[in-house]
């Protein structure tokens, strides 16, 4: 009985000395808000059609809201930053548990000579970290660290806590981590980061696909492997490169694996040889030399999109609400890039019930010339769940707060000077309403985003959308109270 | 393979699960298999001196005994015991000197030929030193010299012997054990006793603490700081703190590798013997060293001092044969210059601090100081710390005039260096030292938890449950979070392993 009872005893503390050793792992990891390792789990199971797999180039070229959008297709893009060839084949493995595409889309990028300095370094094993420490502790983890001989610090990736445990120590401890327990961990666009940013190039000289440099030592191996890893799943593979401004090296590096993706009779679709078909500019289209902006991903993604439509076959889910989670995404992706240019202040209203974005609304300073809020914007107001809504800003001064879709705070104030301060994930909210002039002063109808800019604004109503994944304002407006009851766009 | 690597900590639950589930007769032949992987893990060529060694004083084990039933006249079976013990020191010896002193031993010699302008003679042969044959020469030598004293049987089974000299949580770092201490251990099985293992465990877990947050974070700092000799230069704070920090690193560092490899042991079913007794709390340095690594020296008062008469004889040689016993240490402790001033160092404070006794006696009857008092407690304290620290500057340097250096750097004191931020240009940011001081503090607490000497571990097993187990998970996320270890940092071995 007294053996049983310590039995029992020690079962109980290995146990929670596990679960406390996992959560750990769990909570030390680097969270990156780009690279999809740690989202995968929470897709619905079953749902992805296509995969597109491979480093940063996939999710700044690739996007699935616009495949989304053109046929229907779910896409999906797993990948990390500067995701190793072997990284992907294990974190391929273990997204298999629970979808099953129909397709594979794979990005040579770190076939070629970016994947050089990741051979044998501590770089590839940071990088290697970023793909794999998200994935749990499981026998096909271990094994197929075990068996990767890339991966040299078997130990620390199989327990990412030796990695990572200093983390703590240097206080880089961010809210994800401690909120990574919790919460909507999907990502909102499916893997694709959306990025405005343009550099100009001027237009890249590249060679015909008969200019052949040989890959760097080991590397094929490598490509070879998941090649053969796709086949034996039974997976269609298909290679492809987004556009890149690159030397002649590249360019052949790319053309070799173009001969390589022949002789294992793996479709390939180089974008760099599409250049001027696909209408790449390079004054537009490119955030850097490899990375695409929004506007260069969306002639790819949409290339990309008929070439899929066309040779494979993949259904058509819009519509169906099996697949809502795309069209929740594709509205959100519309957000980021309609509401910096959009003059309705409806758009704004609407996009508040996101479930990624924070938007706050700020009235005040209004007093000495009240207008009557136009019922259409109550509505909305109301159906988003804002119930102190002055009728108008002559009224008094409000704020609300509408974090994620939910309504987290909401006051109305008769009069005077009114601060409020939130946090949101690790950033600061200083938001400032009054009614009135102060004597002498300035009207105090701000907002203030650490990190994040200052919106200010003269009587009127201040609308705020900010998104807490990529964690940057997305656009502030000014509801002027004139005839024209326009937006006007706040810069920060 | 390091007790603070992954291999280890894979390596030592998968020896303790298959040693409990074979039968009890065989379990001995497979913790000397595992010994045996343990010390090839290093370097598998090094197991054939370990089984020399072995083979060599197993033997002379036989003969003497031999000698003893056989040899009728008393005379002449003393003689051959004698000779048999010589052999066995002096294969073994060898052994050490080839493998450790070789290259020391030439330089000396061409030191001295170059006086007499002798040309120098060249050495080709180039080997590392292996790891812990310091420990177990002189563990396999006790045994020659316990049967010689008739105070341990002979054994006959030459691989249970084995065992005895390359028991592996012991094997390479201490504590050196007596034969008629560890041999019997060896001859009984022992069975899985869920108490004594859980307690093990613990000490174990100590051991890591000691090791991974205390001693390798004053790594850091220690590291640094000696790693550059124009650091000395930087003033005298910096090199008292490295001072400071190297005594308590030593200590984490060899006491956290004691307390694993007794913990491992204790949860095989073996008791060793405790290292260290508090010895920071030790009134002097002569004390220091009977509660400091307490094998070695009782090694040494054993087998050297004793045959050299001890303290039966005459004062002078008295102090001469303390020096002796000293030096030898030094000498153990490594084949260079500064170990040797090392040993004679602290043979020259224990000799002085004897010598001073008389008078210390008559200043605190004049004075009415107690030597319990808590203030003098505390200076005793701060002495030991210090005069250790002192004297292990001459134990961290690589040469002699670097330690000189270092010393000469600490007389250029500046008491600003301590609030102007200097010390944290030494790779140890103010999270290191916040670590660092509380760490110490704990480990303060746990030293003066001890101080009736009861075991701390019985009195955390008498609180409830969820105390102990609150404790002993706050220890482990001490050692995951606040350990240094993985990548960014060298994986610091024990200070001990190369001797």
């Amino acid at each position: 009985m007294e053996m049983m009872k310590k039995l029992l005893s020690s079962i109980c503390f290995i146990a929670l000395i596990s679960w406390l050793f996992h959560l750990s792992n769990v909570m030390l990891f680097e969270k990156q808000h780009f690279g999809t390792a740690k989202n995968i789990d929470h897709e619905e199971a079953e749902k992805i059609d296509v995969f597109f797999i491979g480093a940063s180039h996939i999710f700044y070229g690739i996007n699935p809201m616009e495949i989304w959008n053109d046929t229907g297709i779910s896409g999906y893009n797993l990948t990390t930053h500067q995701q190793p060839l072997w990284s992907s084949k294990l974190l391929l493995q273990y997204a298999l548990q629970h979808q099953h595409p129909k397709l594979i889309v794979f990005d040579v990028l770190m076939a070629t000579n970016f994947g050089r300095p990741l051979i044998g370094t501590d770089q590839g094993t940071n990088m290697t970290h970023l793909a794999l420490d998200p994935i749990q502790l499981s026998f096909q983890k271990i094994k197929g660290v075990l068996e990767t001989d890339s991966i040299t610090e078997k130990g620390e990736m199989l327990f990412p806590i030796i990695m990572n445990h200093s983390r703590l120590q240097q206080g880089l401890l961010t809210y994800d981590d401690f909120h990574f327990f919790t919460g909507d961990r999907s990502h909102p666009m499916k893997g694709y980061n959306y990025t405005e940013s343009t550099l100009w190039y001027d237009h890249p000289d590249i060679p015909g696909t008969d200019v052949l440099y040989e890959l760097p030592d080991g590397i094929e191996a490598v490509l070879i492997d998941f090649i053969e890893f796709c086949r034996n799943e039974k997976l269609p593979l298909l290679f492809i490169k987004t556009p890149i401004i690159g030397n002649e090296e590249l360019y052949g590096q790319v053309n070799k694996i173009g001969k390589i993706a022949e002789k294992y009779e793996v479709p390939f679709l180089d974008f760099n040889q599409l250049y001027d078909e696909l209408g790449m500019d390079g004054y537009v289209d490119f955030a850097d030399t490899g990375h695409l902006n929004v506007h260069g991903a969306k002639k790819v993604s949409q290339y990309l999109a008929e070439y899929l439509k066309a040779n494979y076959d993949l259904p058509d889910h819009r519509g169906d609400p099996d697949y809502a989670g795309w069209d929740r995404s594709a509205r959100h992706f519309a957000s980021l890039t309609g509401l910096p240019k959009t003059t309705d202040v409806m758009d704004f209203l609407s996009s508040a019930s996101d479930p990624k974005l924070l938007t706050i609304i700020l009235s005040g300073g209004a007093m000495e010339r009240p207008n009557v809020l136009p019922e259409e914007f109550r509505s909305a107001a109301a159906a988003l769940g804002l119930r102190h809504l002055p009728e108008s800003t002559g009224e008094g001064s409000y704020f609300a707060i509408i974090d994620r879709g939910k309504v987290s705070a909401e006051q109305y104030f008769a009069d005077g000077v009114h601060e409020e301060e939130l946090m949101v994930k690790d950033t600061r909210f200083i938001l400032q309403v009054s009614s009135r002039k102060p004597d002498g002063g300035s009207y105090m109808t701000a907002l203030h985003i650490e990190k994040g800019g200052y919106f200010s604004l003269e009587p009127g109503i201040l609308i705020a959308t900010y998104d807490t994944d990529r964690m940057e304002p997305v656009a502030a407006v000014r509801y002027a109270f004139d005839e024209s009851m326009t937006l006007e766009h706040l810069q920060y | 393979m390091l007790f603070n690597s992954l291999h280890f900590l894979l390596f030592f639950p998968f020896v303790v699960g298959i040693y409990f589930i074979i039968p009890r007769k065989i379990r001995w032949g497979w913790l000397l298999a595992a010994s045996y992987y343990y010390y090839m893990s290093w370097n598998a060529r090094y197991a054939l001196l370990l089984a020399a060694s072995t083979g060599i004083t197993w033997l002379s084990g036989l003969l003497i005994d031999h000698c003893d039933k056989e040899t009728e006249n008393v005379k002449h079976r003393e003689v051959y015991k004698k000779w048999l013990v010589a052999l066995s020191f002096l294969f073994n010896l060898a052994i050490l000197f080839i493998f450790k002193y070789f290259h020391f031993g030439l330089n000396a010699l061409n030191k001295i030929l170059r006086v007499f302008h002798i040309s120098a003679i060249q050495s080709s042969f180039s080997v590392l030193l292996p790891v812990g044959i310091s420990f177990y020469i002189l563990q396999a030598l006790s045994y020659t010299m316990d049967v010689y004293r008739g105070k341990v049987k002979v054994e006959r089974n030459i691989f249970k012997y084995a065992l005895f000299v390359s028991f592996f949580p012991q094997l390479v770092a201490g504590p050196i054990e007596r034969s008629q201490d560890l041999l019997p251990q060896i001859l009984i099985p022992h069975d899985f006793d869920f108490d004594r293992v859980k307690r093990g465990l613990w000490l174990m877990l100590w051991g890591y603490f000691q090791k991974l947050v205390i001693a390798d974070r004053l790594a850091i700092f220690v590291n640094t700081v000696y790693g550059d000799p124009s650091n000395y230069l930087h003033g005298g704070v910096v090199n008292l703190t490295a001072l400071v920090f190297f005594a308590f690193q030593t200590y984490a560092d060899f006491a956290g590798y004691s307390n694993l490899a007794l913990g491992a042991a204790e949860v095989l079913g073996f008791r060793l013997t405790t290292n260290f007794i508090r010895p920071f709390f030790s009134i002097n340095i002569t004390e220091f060293w009977t509660r400091w690594h307490v094998s070695l020296s009782r090694w040494f008062v054993n087998y050297l001092y004793i045959p050299l008469g001890g303290n039966r004889v005459g004062k002078l040689r008295y102090y001469c044969n303390l020096m002796i016993v000293f030096l030898a240490s030094g000498l153990w402790h490594g084949a260079n210059w500064t170990f040797l001033v090392w040993g004679g160092l602290n043979g020259m404070i224990s000799i002085v601090e004897r010598l001073l006794t008389p008078i210390w006696r008559k200043l605190r009857k004049l004075t009415g100081f107690s030597d319990r008092s808590g203030l003098m407690k505390c200076v005793q304290s701060a002495y030991v710390i210090f005069m250790f620290g002192l004297v292990q500057v001459f134990f961290r340097s690589e040469t002699l005039s670097q330690a000189v250096d270092f010393l000469k750097g600490m007389l250029r004191f500046d008491p600003y260096d301590l609030f102007n931020g200097k010390l944290l240009n030494y790779g140890m940011d103010p999270a290191n030292f916040i670590i660092t001081e509380l760490s110490l503090l704990v480990l303060f607490c746990v030293s003066w938890l001890q101080r009736d000497g009861l075991s701390l571990r019985s009195k955390i097993e008498a609180q409830p449950l969820i105390l102990r187990w609150g404790l002993i998970i706050a220890a482990i996320a001490a050692v995951l979070f606040f350990g240094v270890y993985g990548p960014g940092f060298d994986a610091s071995q024990f200070i001990y392993f190369q001797f």
